[in-house]
């Protein structure tokens, strides 16, 4: 069990009272503020660090600790199984900055930026000079006009490892107390952030021993996460649906609707929040006021959906991102390219969520200046995905690595996106969000949800017991807990419950506990002309 | 001359370190006294140790210590981050800001203290009686009233840039 700093300051103050009544170590006085309080800082330290240690005596311990631990003992351990701790990555993404003059900017390597919502800090990298006639041989930045303010947008990174970094598009931050950035008016993200991952902890290391040791020749699903695990540092979990599964509906795309044996999908998740990127397109007139694009197998493969839509800026002037065209349609299929190795593709619904998968999306748009019926511009398209798709695709597909008598097809895990909203009750009318750091709860309950395994519910009861972690006095029941599960088929469903979130099967349409996993964001964007940022994880303190 | 009588017992209070440097005696008119260990330790007690303990609350930047981010005031960071001059009533809007965070900081832990705990070393109230411009330094003259109804007086100068 750890110590808190006060615990260790009351602990130090009582033995001096005891040993020295005459000292006085009142709040302010010098012995206070120049012998307790540096040594309770000291005291603490080594005291938790004891009290660690000694959980890690053994890998018995270590597994039984009650704590994270992260002994050098276990690093030691994990190097005779030909494996080693993952240290952890930290999110990354672009903060647009507004500032109000049009001059010259330099933010400095270390200038930081809170996310004072969820108490998470970024910072940059490296020194950043941004001006409105940038000198790009010096990777100066752009400084762009919009109506009487200004903007620029900077790469950030979180200051520490960990998943529950990644925010949302349009997440608001404020300056750090040492930074300064002349003109400021505000930051929001642009994009949504990668995804982060936290350290091993001692427990999740000896997990590896195992699948470091096992077979890795992509046969069992222990194998192929134990490689997967290797190759890729983002891979999460994985689902596999083999022969006799009744998820498993490729084998039966023949004549007699028999199950043939040789075919697994492999349902993989390799981030933990939802990810987007953008990648301009050409679209095509179709008609006055339509257009479409078509999306290439390999321009974000396995994507879930269309986040955004907009015309590239032909100006030099990025683009807002939260806004869209309006999206008619949008037609899922297939492409496969000849003279390689591919997987068998019955239908298009069995290419949905892999590398295979193409769209061609028909929206709204009056182009400034009239064209024609079948001439061109250009679009950027923002998608929310899985990465790593197409490399684990092909990793299995691969001459060296795979398995000449199966048909291994990767699929990104279809998604449930879900939202909830929860209220609680406080112990003392001065009690606030920050008071109570209730700023982690989102963070705790973003980790919970994002994390739940293959085959398991999202319970309710889960959610409540990380609320009273903190010190309120109740949760108002029921809460009601949102979900939206895209289906092979293109369609959506809706699903909700006060008490446990379960996936009911569909296996038509994919939709199975086997094949589905949870997703959630911090924020999410509302409106399409007027965008607004609205709370994913609503929390509301009464 | 002998001894007649002492208005106060010290012997018995607990007691922290000076850090107030006393007036050199051997030398005439008005000094300055700084925060500084001295070159003979000593030690404090009753309304001094009140008003040492008060002034190290009220000067220290809240946020300044790491792991104790709720110590001090924002008097100081207010001050050093203000880029316009400052007339006095300023000055007083901000001290008092500051000085009713200190204030309740310390009535936060008097609380815990003792019935018996001396009178003089816990604080009833203080205020800003006079902010004025000395050469290089800006005055600050604060009044703190112990809840034994001692007050004392004292003036806390500041440089002359931090308050321009």
């Amino acid at each position: 069990m750890s110590e808190s700093l006060d615990d260790t300051k009351t602990r130090i103050e009582s033995f001096i009272a005891e040993n020295f009544p005459s000292a006085d170590t009142a709040p302010g006085s010098v012995l206070s503020e120049l012998i307790v309080k540096v040594a309770s800082v000291v005291q603490n330290s080594l005291t938790n660090s004891v009290a660690d240690l000694s959980q890690v005596n053994s890998v018995q311990q270590a597994l039984a600790s009650t704590t994270d631990t992260y002994s050098p003992i276990m690093d030691e351990v994990a190097s005779n199984f030909n494996t080693s701790r993952f240290a952890g990555k930290k999110s990354t993404g672009n903060i647009k900055i507004t500032v109000s003059a049009n001059s010259f900017y330099l933010v400095q390597k270390g200038t930081q930026f809170i996310q004072s919502g969820l108490n998470l800090t970024y910072q940059t990298t490296s020194d950043i000079r941004v001006s409105s006639n940038p000198n790009l041989a010096n990777n100066e930045q752009q400084l762009f006009k919009s109506g009487n303010l200004y903007y620029f947008i900077i790469p950030v990174e979180a200051v520490e490892v960990g998943s529950q970094y990644q925010v949302s598009s349009r997440a608001q931050f404020t300056l750090g107390s040492a930074t300064t950035i002349g003109f400021f008016v505000s930051a929001e993200a642009y994009g949504n952030f990668s995804t982060g991952l936290p350290q091993d902890t001692d427990k999740q290391l000896i997990e590896k021993f195992q699948t470091s040791i096992s077979n890795k020749s992509l046969v069992s699903p222990v194998a192929i996460a134990a490689r997967l695990s290797t190759d890729f540092p983002n891979f999460r979990s994985l689902s596999v649906c083999g022969a006799n599964d009744p998820e498993q509906t490729r084998s039966k795309q023949n004549l007699f609707g028999i199950a043939t044996f040789g075919m697994a999908d492999v349902y993989v998740r390799t981030t933990l929040g939802p990810e987007v990127v953008t990648f301009p397109k050409t679209g095509t007139k179709v008609s006055t006021g339509l257009w479409s694009v078509n999306i290439g197998p390999d321009d974000a493969p396995g994507f879930y959906r269309i986040v955004a839509l907009l015309p590239t800026p032909t100006s030099g002037v990025v683009q807002e991102l939260g806004g869209s065209l309006t999206i008619n349609s949008t037609t899922y299929d297939y492409q496969q390219s000849p003279n390689t190795r591919n997987n068998v593709i019955p239908a298009a619904s069995f290419a949905r969520f892999t590398k295979y998968q193409t769209a061609t999306v028909l929206f709204q748009y009056n182009e400034p200046t009239p064209v024609a019926v079948g001439d061109t511009a250009s679009f950027d398209v923002t998608v929310s995905y899985q990465p790593n798709i197409a490399d684990i695709q092909n990793l299995i597909l691969s001459d060296k690595y795979r398995l000449s008598s199966a048909d291994y097809l990767v699929k990104a895990a279809l998604p449930c996106f879900v939202s909830l909203n929860l209220q609680l009750v406080k112990k003392s009318s001065v009690d606030t969000i920050d008071s109570l750091g209730l700023n982690n709860l989102k963070s705790d309950i973003f980790n919970y949800i994002n994390t739940i395994p293959f085959g398991e519910d999202l319970y309710a009861s889960k959610i409540v017991n990380l609320c009273h972690k903190y010190d309120i006095k109740s949760v108002v029941l029921p809460i009601t807990l949102n979900g939206q599960i895209y289906g092979n088929d293109g369609s959506t469903t809706a699903i909700s419950d006060t008490d446990v979130l379960s996936i009911e099967p569909d296996i038509a349409r994919g939709i199975s506990k086997n094949t589905v996993q949870f997703f959630t964001d911090y924020y999410r964007l509302t409106g399409t002309d007027n965008v607004s940022v609205a709370d994913n994880i609503g929390i509301e303190l009464i | 001359m002998p001894i007649s009588s002492t208005t106060t017992d010290y012997s018995l209070r607990t007691r922290d370190i000076s850090i107030l440097q006393a007036p050199d005696p051997n030398k005439v008119g008005t000094q300055k006294v700084s925060a500084a260990f001295g070159k003979v330790s000593s030690f404090t007690a009753g309304i001094q140790k009140l008003v040492q303990r008060y002034t190290i609350m009220l000067m220290t930047i809240k946020g300044s210590q790491t792991n104790f981010p709720d110590f001090g005031t924002t008097f100081l960071s207010e001050l050093m981050h203000r880029s316009n001059n400052m007339d006095t009533l300023a000055l007083h809007h901000l001290f008092n800001f500051a000085n009713l965070d200190v204030i309740s900081q310390m009535k936060s832990y008097q609380s815990t203290l003792p019935t018996t705990a001396p009178l003089d070393e816990q604080i009833d109230t203080a205020q800003l009686v006079n902010v004025a411009a000395n050469g290089d330094t800006v005055d600050f003259q604060i009044l703190i009233k112990s809840r034994a109804g001692d007050t004392v007086q004292y003036v806390l100068p500041l440089p002359n840039q931090l308050t321009s």
